[in-house]
């Protein structure tokens, strides 16, 4: 199977604005399935609200589109339900930082194998640009007309002060690094967390005076550093930049193996 | 054989006698002993038992389990039931057959933590936003708690929607005797016809495939089409809506349980649901003995009321007295599909208190 056959094309065109990234995540994860041999009645994506919730829409395969921040906690329904499937939540900055940040945090403890997909546009595409937890400081959106006040969310610090066992970032710039660190992710046993960076021309880009897509690519490829490269370069190199790779990748019991582990203990008894 | 149980325990009891297969919950008083049965019960079947982060994470793993063909069900109290709301309105859009449990307090906000209201009559039938079907049982006792619960799981099945059990402090926390028998209600499964597709908005009743039975089930809170994809389409959204609302209004027929007795040859009839369930009846009999011609009306369905059963079971009475823990909540639907030609009345208590006997006596001779 090749990634196409993972798409549902009579739902297509998405909804996605022009210079948008998401169709590019999108290809990566499914690419990985097809890389992964997945089948499609193996695998559930579960998304909250937001630009990168409506991709579970377009999919050839079961898909939960719930509610605003809360896709974790469905998805730990689902998973617990099926534990034998892949369940993969795809989510936002705004959705799965801001309004569903306390879930995050509770999933990446719990250890429960779900697998976490954050797009992260560093603002909310789907009602007009507005500022979020990972818009840096002082940017302009359209509810910071003066700069942001307040700070942003390192999303790898924050899930590893959570105890995820498996934490990575990427960019839909960096296409096979991206691939590689999805591929892994969904390998990892236990909850993993994949921060996908992206542009929102329309929005985000505008206010920053970029809405032209491929000098935002260029920008998002500036805006990183590989954190192998983390002891090569100077401080000032890595200044107001985030590091991509994978940053954690260790394995710890799970919260079914725990669970079924008592299970079959009480059945004995 | 009987056993002498507490209310929240004989619910948990009617819900494991229902097969339920997983539980999400977060502690708040007077709730708190169904999630520590289940902590102990449920592994001792295999069964998923949870302790979630907050509400909105109990309510939202109970749907994406429910949605995944499990019988599953929460249990909250007043503010847990205010966060739930969200989750429980996409349970109505999803048709997840889901099951919550409320145990009412006193309230507004943090309100009286352990002691006993009917304050969430209307919450429990309106509480989300938007028009939505709903299904309400309240029970009068342990015994009835146990029996609600367990047929709950057959009810959302059926009708794929959320079922919410009314309860409150006093019958959760009461101890009685309870019968770990089959629910007595006559509620009537009927086949139904099974189809591919997750959604269908022509018939009212159908039997509509599960995430992770491999039928590409697409799920959706926003309005949306029989494959589940979304979509605004002005037409359809009209179908989605007075499908979801006519699969609850053409059943109440058969959702409407009720109990009453002497309101055919009466005068004077008591009205009132859960916990007061006992003192209508003790009413009656005392007027009775009186000289009066009483009789009761107790819904156990609380939504959907069945209006024209209400009317007819009402033609002979010219005095209807609503008893209840709160400012008048059953009593403005009694009002509303009663007041045409008979006095409504209303006695209400809020101090946190089931009332002594003596003092609604006095109440109601006043009205007299």
């Amino acid at each position: 199977m090749t990634y196409k056959d993972y798409l549902d094309y009579s739902k297509l065109p998405t909804i996605f604005c022009p210079g948008c990234g998401l169709g590019i995540g999108l290809r990566a994860i499914l690419q990985s399935f097809s890389d992964l041999n997945l089948k499609k009645e193996d695998i559930i994506f579960v998304s909250g609200i937001g630009c990168s919730s409506r991709i579970p829409g377009y999919v050839d395969f079961d898909s939960l589109h719930t509610l605003h921040g809360r896709a974790i906690p469905f998805a730990t329904g689902v998973k617990l339900s099926h534990p034998e499937k892949n369940v993969i939540v795809i989510t936002g900055d705004g959705d799965g930082l801001s309004i569903g940040g306390n879930h995050m945090i509770h999933a990446a403890r719990r250890n429960i194998n779900i697998k976490v997909f954050l797009f992260n546009n560093m603002t909310y595409g789907m009602t007009g640009g507005q500022a979020s937890p990972t818009t840096p400081l002082k940017k302009i959106t359209s509810t910071t007309p003066y700069g942001k006040y307040d700070s942003d969310f390192d999303s790898v610090e924050l899930l590893k002060g959570a105890g995820a066992g498996f934490i990575a970032r990427g960019t839909v710039y960096h296409y096979n690094m991206l691939l590689k660190v999805i591929k892994e992710s969904l390998i990892y046993k236990g909850f993993s967390f994949v921060e996908i960076i992206t542009p929102c021309p329309t929005y985000y880009g505008r206010l920053q005076g970029i809405e032209d897509p491929a000098k935002f690519f260029i920008k998002l490829k500036d805006f990183v550093y590989s954190i192998d490269q983390k002891d090569v370069l100077k401080e000032e190199e890595k200044k107001d930049k985030l590091p991509i790779g994978i940053f954690k990748n260790e394995r710890r019991e799970t919260f079914e193996e725990i669970y079924f582990k008592i299970v079959e203990d009480l059945k004995t008894k | 054989m009987k056993e002498f149980l507490q209310g929240n325990i004989a619910a948990s009891y009617g819900a494991i006698d229902g097969g339920i297969d997983f539980f999400a919950g977060y502690p708040i008083t007077p709730s708190s002993e169904i999630l520590e049965m289940f902590s102990k019960e449920l592994p001792k079947f295999g069964k998923i038992f949870l302790q979630m982060e907050d509400e909105l994470a109990s309510i939202c793993a109970v749907v994406g389990a429910s949605l995944s063909g499990k019988k599953a069900l929460t249990a909250t109290s007043g503010p847990g039931f205010s966060l739930m709301q969200e989750g429980i309105g996409y349970a109505t859009i999803t048709e997840a057959p889901c099951v919550i449990i409320n145990v009412m307090r006193g309230g507004p906000s943090t309100g009286l933590p352990t002691n006993v209201s009917q304050g969430d009559y209307m919450q429990s039938k309106w509480g989300t936003h938007g028009d939505h079907p709903m299904i309400v049982f309240s029970p009068k006792n342990p015994q009835e708690f146990y029996w609600l619960t367990r047929i709950s799981f057959d009810v959302a099945f059926y009708y794929r929607n959320p079922v919410i059990i009314l309860s409150d402090e006093s019958v959760a926390h009461m101890r009685a005797e309870v019968e770990r028998t089959l629910p007595p209600y006559n509620l009537k499964f009927k086949e139904k016809e099974k189809l591919d597709l997750p959604f269908n908005f022509e018939y009212d009743l159908t039997s509509n495939p599960f995430i992770g039975e491999g039928k590409k089930v697409r799920i959706t809170g926003l309005f949306h089409d029989e494959t589940g994809f979304p979509t605004n389409e002005k037409s359809n959204v009209e179908k989605v809506m007075n499908h979801l609302m006519n699969k609850i209004e053409h059943n109440k027929e058969n959702l409407f349980l009720y109990e009453s007795d002497g309101l055919e040859n009466a005068e004077i009839a008591f009205v009132g649901f859960g916990i007061i369930g006992g003192l209508i009846k003790e009413l009656k009999n005392i007027f009775d003995s009186k000289g009066f011609k009483t009789g009761f009306f107790r819904p156990i369905t609380l939504n959907p009321l069945n209006d024209i059963k209400i009317i007819n079971l009402f033609k002979n009475i010219e005095k209807v007295i609503v008893i209840e823990l709160n400012k008048g909540q059953l009593f403005l639907d009694i009002k509303r599909i009663l007041s045409c030609n008979k006095e409504i009345n209303f006695i209400g208590f809020t101090s946190g208190d089931i009332p002594k006997i003596g003092e609604v006596y006095k109440k109601i001779e006043e009205l007299l």
